[in-house]
């Protein structure tokens, strides 16, 4: 090939012997594209499996097995003791609602560390899903006035109560409309989901919120191995990848179970209560028509399916 | 001026590279390479190296992408607009405008690309798509403006084609350069039939691509303002976002001129009479401008809105971010207002200073739109009253200027392929009757290979148009993993044996019986083998969370006791109703409760995992799915009705 000493393309470096200009800038190119490839998938050998996974409502029930085997022996290896990936369907004539009690919550954020435990969250960087907030007792709910960031001695601190916040499960979900990819989605019990391997990480989900409820993965999650929960849902607490979006999940790899969510469990004042909204005996349909009841941005109309109420 | 010198003028660009042109490209070379050193780490160890986290989640990649899409527009919109109203001194700027769009887009789509979290899902956009998404608007509208800003490009330069495949001839360059020249020309030669077919196809692009255009800076603006965030929650954000974007584009396009006007020597082409002509289109937007932001910030002050109050302190207040939104004010809108207002200052120093605040101010602007929303948070993000902090990281500084070294180095390497003003248009200006000597047209012998190229290309992104469309009018089968198991179909037998209660020796049993053709529950307590009279049983059935109370009851001598089944209670989705019995007195006797699950029991009917059409399902509403489908329909028909030109011009050219 002669070479083409007018074409106003000049090279970085000298080409190297041998090669024409574009011979070595196409090789330059090849390189590059290698290089870009391998850094991608480094971190993590499985990743050409993950690349050609298909959407989790796509899995035939096969396909989903396998694919929560492989799992379950990655994880395993990765962790060092025996995990457990189901994918627990929804269970019919089942609508979870969670009420928390404003006038009970002491601030301890005990449900903070009790979910990042459960739910296999970051430690290195630290993700949380739950935020405490703290308020003055005399200026009421006032969210712009609150601080996320308390750290006192003793909880709680004379003058103040504390609101929890986390995802609200909302039934009109601004975060589920304006993912491009359906990479999350309102099951039929009413918790929003996240399939972990479809996320584009476009974070669009995020500036939808109006909760400010989900997390993203801006480094690679970390676990140490003996803290980690074996016990994991697909679409709940399994380990999360790098450069993707997390939140609760009202604790689904629990609640489809039978077992209260986390937070529920580990709260010292029993401020939290969760139950079926479909079943008319359950103690969260006596909470919302017998107390007073705060749904929290009610004018946004996003329905959320977290009740906040005074109890005493 | 006569053909040939205009002809000898603009082809100079295309003259070997002094070493001044070729330091300036080594060294955007450089700054690119170590963008992509950025980017690298950015890949090895996630977008913790930004600056952006949970709170301010877009910065300055988004920001990019915004400015980029913006300046974009400048170009096609004003050469089109120009070339439909046939202003006649459009005609040096045409040529470079049309490029700046096609750069600036593909730059643009990248930065979006680079604020993933994971770019190698990128084609789940494709595969899964939700036509309810702003982004996805975003991704079918820039591929659409791309394809027809490539084509409104390229139509433009067909008649230049011949005159480069010559010149390329003359001066000896690479046969593969004159045989690139000769194909892209499909032919094309001055005759009458050419030059109509010709007319038709840029007629066509020029007045398709505006509302194109348009509708990619009103999506751009949707990816915020479809969002319920104070200052991005605003009806006029399309408008705006529009407006922004020519404004900011003729600013590029005249920073641009003055810039090659000064490297290519076009002072005999690019006069002072064309500054002036496009300094006061730019003067005008910037008051458009003025306008629109007035507006927008007016009626979100007086509103008063907790968060929008919040977000205008943060932005008229007295903090950085304040600082930078009265220094856009001052020297992004109202210093160039005031160089371009007065006659007499319109100098070109001065509308060059202009456009070059203008270039850098909307950059700022865009940035005071994205940013201080998001620190403006619906939850707080730090102690009261502290907004959670953004300032980009030094990758994501590295790899903005890449980008803008990345287009400012396609834009040099463009114009040494291509004349950077257009000849044939800047010819016919000249009003010489003189047409340039085309040289005879050398119809490549891969004829076939050629006509099909173009064809093909633009079926392929037809096909890829359509195929974005088709996953979401395609009714999705249901959750395969969803779908309930199915109902046990086992009889109601009596059921299994009681466990032992404490102590030990007590037994409490549970069974359903049919006494008198009624169902009860019947539990019977046994103590060393003898029935137990008198002791309270509680019956209970299990439900999602706790149990519910059935009643309770006293034995019988036999030690039974029974209550009634509860009918039309419903099981679990298995058709399994779990009913437990516990001694509640003498205490003596009282122990864990004994369940007894039922199998074949009525439950919750399975119903059909509802797909219904709306914002937060799978399936977009009819109403989405058909205006997108019609839009893309009607720009799609009309580039293949410009395709077709192209087609009947080579065939014309293979004929004579």
């Amino acid at each position: 090939m002669r070479e083409l000493p007018t074409l106003p393309m000049p090279a970085p470096e000298p080409p190297a012997e041998g090669y024409t200009r574009r011979e070595a800038l196409v090789m330059g190119l090849f390189a590059l594209a290698a290089a870009a490839t391998t850094t991608g998938c480094a971190a993590d050998k499985l990743a050409l499996d993950d690349f050609v996974a298909k959407h989790f409502k796509d899995l035939s029930p096969a396909e989903l097995q396998d694919r929560l085997a492989q799992m379950e022996k990655r994880y395993t290896e990765s962790y060092g003791k025996p995990v457990k990936v189901s994918a627990t369907p929804a269970q019919e004539g089942v609508l979870f609602g969670y009420a928390l009690d404003l006038s009970r919550c002491i601030g301890c954020r005990k449900c903070v560390y009790g979910c990042v435990e459960e739910n296999n969250q970051s430690r290195d960087p630290q993700t949380h899903w739950i935020t405490v907030l703290e308020m003055d007792k005399e200026g009421g709910v006032n969210l712009q006035n609150a601080n996320a960031f308390y750290d006192h001695e003793t909880v709680p601190a004379p003058g103040k109560f504390y609101m929890p916040v986390a995802c609200q499960q909302c039934e009109n979900p601004p975060c589920v409309k304006v993912c491009p990819v359906e990479a999350t989605w309102r099951e039929p019990d009413g918790i929003v989901v996240i399939d972990y391997d479809w996320c584009i990480g476009c974070r669009n989900c995020i500036a939808g919120c109006p909760y400010g409820a989900r997390r993203f993965n801006w480094g690679t999650p970390g676990i140490p191995k003996d803290e980690f929960n074996p016990v994991t849902e697909y679409l709940g607490n399994r380990p999360r990848q790098r450069g993707v979006v997390e939140k609760c999940t009202f604790c689904i790899q629990r609640v489809r179970q039978g077992l209260y969510p986390k937070c529920v469990e580990v709260c010292p004042v029993g401020a939290r209560k969760f139950g079926n909204l479909l079943d008319p005996e359950s103690e969260i349909r006596y909470i919302i028509e017998n107390k007073r009841v705060y749904i929290l941005k009610e004018e946004l109309n996003t329905q959320p399916k977290f009740f906040y109420y005074y109890g005493l | 001026m006569t053909a040939t010198t205009i002809e000898r003028d603009l082809l100079a660009t295309l003259e070997p590279m002094t070493t001044r042109g070729r330091l300036w490209v080594g060294s955007l070379l450089t700054v690119c390479a170590l963008a992509f050193v950025a980017w690298t780490a950015q890949l090895r160890y996630g977008l913790r190296v930004t600056d952006m986290r949970n709170y301010v989640s877009w910065g300055m990649y988004m920001t990019n992408f915004v400015f980029f899409i913006g300046i974009s527009h400048a170009g096609t919109l004003i050469s089109a607009i120009l070339r439909v109203t046939d202003a006649g001194w459009r005609r040096p700027i045409t040529r470079m405008a049309e490029a700046i769009t096609v750069i600036a887009l593909l730059i643009g789509a990248s930065m979006v690309i680079i604020d993933m979290g994971r770019p190698d899902r990128l084609l789940n956009l494709v595969l899964h798509g939700r036509l309810q998404s702003p982004i996805l608007w975003d991704v079918v509208s820039v591929t659409t403006y791309l394809s027809g800003s490539f084509l409104y490009l390229y139509v433009a330069m067909i008649p230049d084609m011949p005159v480069l495949a010559a010149f390329a001839r003359e001066r000896g360059r690479s046969p593969r350069l004159v045989r690139f020249y000769e194909i892209l020309s499909l032919g094309y030669r001055e005759s009458p039939a050419h030059r109509r077919l010709l007319a038709r196809a840029l007629g066509a692009m020029a007045v398709i691509i505006i509302p194109v255009a348009v509708s990619v800076h009103t999506v751009v603006s949707w990816v915020f303002g479809m969002t319920l965030r104070p200052g991005w929650h605003s009806t006029i954000f399309g408008p705006y976002f529009v407006i922004g974007a020519i404004f900011s584009g003729t600013a590029a396009i005249i920073t641009a001129m003055v810039l090659f006007r000064r490297a290519y020597h076009l002072e005999r082409y690019l006069l002072l009479e064309h500054f002036h002509k496009l300094g006061k289109i730019l003067l005008a937007l910037a008051l458009l401008y003025a306008y629109f932001t007035l507006s927008e910030y007016l009626t979100a002050w007086y509103g008063g809105v907790g968060t929008d109050s919040r977000l205008l302190e943060l932005l008229a207040g007295a903090g950085p971010v304040g600082a930078a939104f009265w220094l856009w004010a001052v020297f992004g809108l109202f210093v160039p207002i005031g160089l371009l207002l007065f006659p007499s200052h319109r100098s070109l120093g001065a509308i060059m200073t202009a456009s070059v605040l203008i270039n850098v101010g909307m950059w700022v602007k865009r940035y005071l739109i994205i940013v201080p929303t998001l620190q403006t948070t619906f939850i707080p993000a730090q102690a009261a009253g502290i907004n959670p902090h953004y300032f980009p990281s030094l990758v994501e500084i590295a790899i903005t200027l890449g980008a803008i070294a990345a287009f400012l180095l396609f834009f040099t390497l463009f114009s040494r392929l291509f004349p950077i003003l257009s000849i044939w248009e800047t010819v016919e200006d000249a009003g010489d009757s003189e047409r340039i000597a085309v040289p005879a047209p050398v119809v490549p012998s891969a004829r076939r290979r050629v006509l099909t190229a173009p064809v093909a290309t633009v079926a392929l992104l037809l096909a890829g148009g359509m195929w974005t469309l088709a996953p979401w009018t395609v009714a999705r089968a249901q959750h395969a993993t969803h779908a309930a198991a199915p109902a046990s179909a086992a009889p109601a037998a009596p059921a299994a044996p009681a466990a032992p209660a404490a102590p030990a020796a007590v037994q409490l049993e549970l069974t359903r019986v049919t006494e008198d053709g009624q169902e009860m529950l019947l539990a019977r307590v046994t103590q060393n083998g003898q029935p137990v009279e008198g002791a309270t049983v509680a019956f209970a059935v299990a439900r999602t969370f706790g149990t519910m109370a059935l009643g309770e009851d006293q034995t019988l001598a036999d030690g039974t006791v029974a209550v009634e089944y509860p009918h039309g209670l419903p099981g679990d989705a298995r058709g399994n109703l779990t009913v437990s019995a516990a001694i509640r007195s003498p205490l003596s006797l009282a122990g864990a409760p004994v369940r007894v699950t039922i199998a074949g029991v009525a439950h919750a009917p399975v119903l059909p995992v509802e797909v219904p059409r709306a914002l937060w399902s799978s399936r977009a509403p009819l109403a989405v799915v058909g205006t997108i489908g019609f839009l893309l329909l009607c720009v799609w028909t009309t580039y293949g009705f410009v395709v077709v030109q192209l087609t009947a011009l080579f065939h014309l050219s293979k004929e004579n």
